[in-house]
């Protein structure tokens, strides 16, 4: 164990010398010092959220992420949201996906303004690739600003993208246990949408060992159920939305 | 592969904080990567093999500690320690918890 930097490692603790620490052990042997650094790996993408967190404050911009394993029904839900919606609210949305504009085609046929972000080989969206679409979008004060992010339960967790909310997906047909499988996602989310439940019938998911996973992970998750293909409980959703971007 | 993304930063925040001491070459790397960070180790070290080479870390052992998860009760005041699951307080039930520990993702030092 290391008193300078702590590591508690010593396997991996590897000097080009002998290591018996009869010396006193301060790293500082041979010319060589160690210096305390103390920096957040993504302190740079974190940064960046807050500067464009403070830029959706000033302007009374209501951002929301939305995240999801691939093909849970983000951009169904959100078709739906915004045709139903889009009278009473000012909307913009942004896409993430690795590749195409398909999903920008169809929010775009909604009528609402869409960036399309294509992160190619990354597996997520993150603060720098939204800071940059919002720059392009120019969301209207006063708007909910909807990001939906590249399919996938495990990456786009860690990156912060100046977000006031965020949205975990899961659709009936994934299995009541992606909770316990992926906990970063359901941790740091606030609010969790069951998709898909037109399905119910036919597979084998019951909601409410799902939203007991879910709160083992996380004690403060809300759930909302609903269908974005029949519309079911979508209401519930459009309270929830109405009422927390005033 | 969000660990690439972290291996990349983790060798831009090293090449700073060794230029800023006058050096382009470090010995050691001390990370703290909590249990509760969203990393996979081996993805990370794999991830450091591919990139350190021609960088910075190009010679560099690497050190890896991982705190353990951590939580404190907002209701009661109790910590509490635990693996993946923390859905509420052992001690009163509440669900008003905070992370106190496991979310660390710093580069903690260099050696040069
Ligand atoms: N039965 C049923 N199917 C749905 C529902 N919502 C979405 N789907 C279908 O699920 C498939 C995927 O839907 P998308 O909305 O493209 O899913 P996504 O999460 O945006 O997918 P990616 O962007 O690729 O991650 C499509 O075939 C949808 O029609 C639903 O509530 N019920
Ligand atoms: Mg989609
Ligand atoms: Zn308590």
């Amino acid at each position: 164990m290391c008193d300078t930097c702590g590591c508690g490692d010593t396997n991996e603790h590897s000097h080009g010398h002998d290591h018996d620490h009869l010396h006193d052990h301060d790293h500082s042997h041979e010319g060589q010092v160690t210096i305390p650094v103390g920096r957040d790996i993504l302190d740079m993408n974190n940064r960046l959220a807050e500067r464009t967190r403070g830029y959706f404050e000033a302007r009374n911009i209501y951002a929301i992420n939305i995240m999801s394993s691939p093909g849970s029904g983000k951009t169904t839900f959100l078709e739906r949201t915004l045709m139903e919606l889009k009278g009473d609210k000012n909307f913009f949305v942004i896409e993430g996906d690795q590749q195409t504009r398909r999903d920008a085609d169809r929010i775009s046929a909604t009528g609402v303004p869409v960036v399309q972000v294509n992160t190619g080989s990354a597996c997520h969206l993150d603060a720098g690739m939204v800071n940059r679409a919002v720059k392009d979008l120019n969301p209207e004060n006063g708007s909910v600003l909807l990001i939906e992010n590249v399919g996938n339960l495990i990456c786009p967790a860690m990156f912060d993208l100046g977000e006031m909310s965020r949205i975990v997906m899961m659709s009936v047909t994934e299995g009541e246990d992606k909770p316990l499988k992926y906990p970063g996602m359901f941790r740091t989310s606030n609010l969790c949408i069951i998709n898909k439940t037109d399905l119910l019938p036919y597979v084998d998911y019951k909601v409410e060992n799902a939203v007991e996973n879910g709160l083992k992970v996380n004690g403060r998750l809300k759930f909302l159920e609903v269908s974005a293909l029949t519309g079911a409980g979508m209401e519930e959703w459009y309270k929830w939305l109405l009422a927390n971007t005033g | 592969m969000h660990e690439l993304t972290v291996a990349e930063n983790i060798i831009n925040i090293v090449a700073t904080e060794a230029g800023k001491a006058g050096s382009d070459m470090v010995s050691e790397v001390c990370l703290e990567i909590g249990l509760l960070a969203g990393i996979e180790y081996e993805a990370l070290d794999f991830a450091l093999e591919v990139l350190a080479p021609g960088t910075v870390m190009d010679s560099a052992a690497i050190t890896i500690e991982k705190p353990g998860a951590a939580a404190k009760c907002n209701n009661c005041g109790c910590e509490f320690s635990f693996e993946t699951f923390m859905g509420s307080c052992p001690d009163c039930g509440s669900a008003d918890l905070a992370i106190v520990r496991g979310n660390e993702l710093r580069v903690k030092s260099i050696t040069i």
